[in-house]
């Protein structure tokens, strides 16, 4: 199975399996990428895309199979050793020293210098070519940390294309990129693309995958299913080779019919009124029916995001007025919102959503018996395990135990406890900000239901995605933020991700789209 | 976490329902520990030895059991000891100066114990600190009230007949007043700790504050709570202390912040938050006592009890630490 051309062949993997404590996580796979290609892994969490990641990059070691770099087989020891051969991988999480600026970062460890004095204009004469490649327009003093998250992820990259990297790994780099940084990060694997750097690239996003990849390979189980070339991709071949039987499931969410607020009584609604906010959002006024999801689409610092803030008690308003569902004002501070019955899905579960380290049973507590718990002693730790088992059921969650550390579990299933923990407290109005995030295609049907049966029992559903085909997938209607402002309404089964997309970055629904609103 | 091991025996697995599975380990040492030095020195396990290191553990033990509140919500209070001798001098000051009953006095002992908790609290929220600052300044500012208030030195003059001294300064059953303190307040804060309402949030607290901050839970209100209560334990540990010896001393619990610190350690409470037990916290406080009265047992001069207390400690810290990477796999 020689590829045509190979010459410009730079890694070649053969059969290599690799198992995690009798767990196969990656079985006699193949795989191999040329000089100036873009070569997308797709699969489901736990397909093995990660771990075959990590042995290409030096992380991990494989328990079988053959490694050749160039035509010469390698074993690496580290992720350091692999860097030394011009192979560099940009892990999902970021790993910048926030304190340190942007040169700094991309020489840790290797500080070019003299007589153990670092030399800073070296560094920084040679950062910049690296720099301008990426286009990163900043102040290269600034400390990372105080860096917009897309701008971090460049610097990432730049610290890996430093190395004068041949082969560069990228896992998920954009999931937490808005529309338009993911743009510039395509223009960014563009450019390296035609430099010749090979490029091995991992998303859940497939719609960009099919935009930029020469070549997709398909894991599931940690077994390579299929491989595809450009020109022969499309979402629902990878989709299909993802899933493989459970396809079926996921085909059927498609477009749905809009549900019928259960109530339209002021008392019972959501009415925002003028709202301005202390940060980015200008002027914003909605009303939300109990039974409906309503969609706030928007670029990052549209204001979508201060809106959830505010009425989450966690900014607050310089202008306009809140009617809280049953006549409430609008909450001070976040204890006074969940009084109120308000609860909000964070966008990242890790540091906001749960504390990872806690037990599944404490996670699921949180809110009940934390926030909102009687004085004196929790009831019996029974009660606590009967509330859990409640919602453990009612979402479907997959545990050994309510036990465990809420972080053993994976995305989806850490992601229904944080849901759980506020269905525990049968909230009115449901803040979902980007709730499918990182999770895998099964869960997030299974969330997508989830949001189904929150607006069938009669609670207002505010959803907030990263992703825009979701919108259609969920809502009734979708709020379109743009400039700090609601510049129109579209609705739940004409949003398409083309219309959103369109709208959110242009600022108006263009005129074919209005016209359907209303149908 | 209750294995098979336990099954299979029953001594341990009472124990275990006793104690806890982390608390079962330090339980051994300490016994251990006593028989070994009980073997060189007989008299060492007698009643009136015992009384002796176990008042000495107690002093400091019982800020210790608040101490494991303040770890496991992620805070750290360095001006407990001079809370609890600045509670003692101002006890003394008003018996002896302004001639007010001693119950009243210790009463007021305690109260100034939990103001001064809430005004680290409140100093901690309102400016946005740790409370590690705000009580690095507290732990000097204490300090030097209780130098003004006792005037640099002992108090002595206070009225030992008097029905406070008699009782609180007395030995039931051959064990002193604070010991009996010690165990009853292990006992209901244990239950504070695991079954409150309270307890829970200062686990969650310190398990991820933001995830906390946005369930609702009202992280200043439950950090005055704990820093009160510790202001508590440090008023009625002084009292105690004060009835005990019926003199008070400006420099009375000096390093106690330190040793009611490394107490919970060494029992099993995490720095980092989250995770503590308060009964291994004061099982820590007897380890601690034993090793430095023990030493001296042995004919070891007291000066080596200190450094291998240090020791103890980062053994008992590596070990807790290789457990959770062992649980982690």
């Amino acid at each position: 199975m020689a590829p045509p051309d190979e010459n410009n062949l730079l890694f070649t993997l053969s059969g290599i399996s690799k198992t995690f404590g009798g767990v196969t996580a990656l079985s006699g796979v193949d795989l191999n990428l040329h000089a100036g290609e873009v070569h997308a892994l797709c699969g489901e969490n736990g397909a093995g895309k990660s771990t075959c990641m990590k042995i290409i990059a030096g992380a991990e070691r494989p328990d079988q199979g053959r490694y050749l770099l160039q035509g010469e087989e390698v074993s690496f020891r580290s992720v350091a050793d692999a860097n030394n051969r011009g192979v560099a991988i940009v892990f999902q999480e970021l790993s910048l020293f926030p304190d340190f600026d942007a040169v700094q970062n991309i020489f840790t460890g290797r500080e070019p210098g003299r007589f153990g004095l670092i030399d800073r204009a070296l560094m920084e004469r040679k950062a910049s070519p690296v720099l301008e490649l990426l286009g990163l327009s900043i102040d290269v003093k600034q400390p990372a940390g105080s860096l917009r998250i897309a701008d971090q992820q460049l610097i990432e990259i730049a610290k890996a294309l430093a190395l004068d990297t041949k082969v560069l790994i990228l896992d998920e780099p954009n999931s937490s990129l808005n529309v338009e940084e993911s743009e510039r990060l395509f223009q960014v694997i563009n450019d390296l693309r035609k430099r010749g750097t090979g490029i091995l690239y991992s998303s859940h996003r497939l719609e960009e995958v099919v935009k930029i990849a020469d070549r997709v390979s398909v894991l599931r189980n940690g077994e390579k299913v299929a491989e595809h070339i450009r020109g022969g991709l499309s979402i629902k071949r990878i989709v299909n080779d993802m899933l493989g039987d459970k396809a079926d499931q996921v085909a059927s969410r498609t477009r749905r019919t809009l549900r019928k607020p259960v109530s339209e009584q002021p008392q019972d609604c959501l009415k925002v009124d003028g709202l301005k906010g202390e940060g980015v959002l200008e002027e914003c006024s909605f009303v939300a029916a109990p039974g409906e999801v309503v969609g706030f689409a928007g670029l990052e610092g549209a204001g979508s995001e201060e809106v959830f803030d505010v009425l989450f008690g966690r900014k607050n308003a310089v202008g306009g007025t809140v009617y809280m569902p049953g006549n409430a004002n609008m909450p001070p501070s976040i204890r006074a919102a969940v009084k109120a019955g308000v609860a909000m899905v964070p966008a990242d579960r890790r540091t906001e959503g749960l504390a990872l380290s806690q037990d599944i049973l404490g996670n699921m507590n949180t809110v009940v018996t934390g926030a909102l718990g009687r004085l004196g002693f929790v009831p019996t730790k029974s009660a606590m395990t009967r509330l859990a088992a409640e919602q453990a059921k009612a979402l479907n969650l997959r545990h050994g135990g309510f036990e465990n550390e809420a972080e053993s579990l994976s995305g989806g299933n850490q992601q229904k406890i944080v849901i759980g923990k506020w269905l525990a407290a049968n909230p009115t109005l449901v803040l979902l900000n980007d709730p499918t995030r990182g999770v895998d295609i099964g869960a997030k049907d299974e969330i997508y239901r989830i949001i189904d049966r929150l607006a069938d029992e009669g609670r207002i559903v505010l959803f907030i995605s990263s992703e825009l085909n979701e919108y259609s997938l969920v809502c009734d209607r979708v709020m379109l933020f743009y400039d700090g402002k609601i510049v129109g309404e579209l609705a739940g089964n004409v949003a398409s991700e083309h219309a959103l997309l369109e709208a959110i970055n242009i600022g108006q629904i263009s005129r074919h789209e209005s016209a359907n609103t209303s149908a | 976490m209750s294995s098979g091991s336990s099954k299979r025996n029953p001594v341990l697995a009472t124990l275990r329902r006793l104690f806890g599975a982390s608390e079962i380990g330090i339980l051994l040492v300490l016994v251990v520990l006593v028989a070994a030095v009980s073997l060189v020195q007989p008299h060492f396990a007698s009643i009136a030895s015992l009384s002796n290191f176990g008042s000495r553990a107690a002093w400091f033990g019982i800020i210790g059991l608040g101490v494991v509140f303040q770890l496991s919500m992620g805070e750290i209070d360095l001006s407990t000891a001079s809370i609890y001798g600045l509670t003692i001098n101002v006890a003394a000051v008003v018996v002896v100066t302004l001639g007010i009953d001693p119950w009243v006095a210790s009463a007021l002992g305690i109260i100034v114990g939990v103001g001064l908790g809430a005004l680290n609290a409140v100093m901690a929220t309102a400016f946005k600190v740790p409370v590690i600052i705000i009580t690095l300044g507290t732990l000097s500012a204490f300090k030097g009230l209780t130098l003004i208030v006792s005037g640099g030195g002992f108090i002595y003059g206070l009225p030992r007949e008097h029905s406070f001294f008699k009782l609180m300064g007395a030995t039931p059953l051959g064990v002193p007043m604070v010991i009996w303190a010690f165990a009853l307040l292990t006992v209901v804060l244990s239950v504070v700790y695991n079954h409150t309402r309270y307890g829970f949030m200062v686990r969650s607290i310190g398990s991820n504050p933001r995830a906390a901050e946005l369930s609702g839970i009202p992280i200043a209100r439950v950090r005055m709570i704990t820093l009160m209560l510790t202001g508590a334990l440090c008023g009625i540990s002084g009292m105690l202390t004060l009835a005990f010896f019926s003199t008070a001393d400006p420099n009375l619990g000096t390093g106690y912040e330190l040793l009611a610190i490394t107490a919970a350690i060494i029992g099993g409470t995490a720095l980092t938050g989250g995770r503590g037990t308060v009964v291994g916290a004061a099982l820590g406080a007897l380890l601690i006592a034993v090793i430095s009265s023990g030493i001296v047992q042995f004919g070891i001069t007291a000066n080596w009890s200190v450094f291998v207390t240090g020791v103890l400690i980062i053994s008992a810290v590596a070990l807790d630490a290789a457990i959770r990477r062992r649980r982690s796999r």
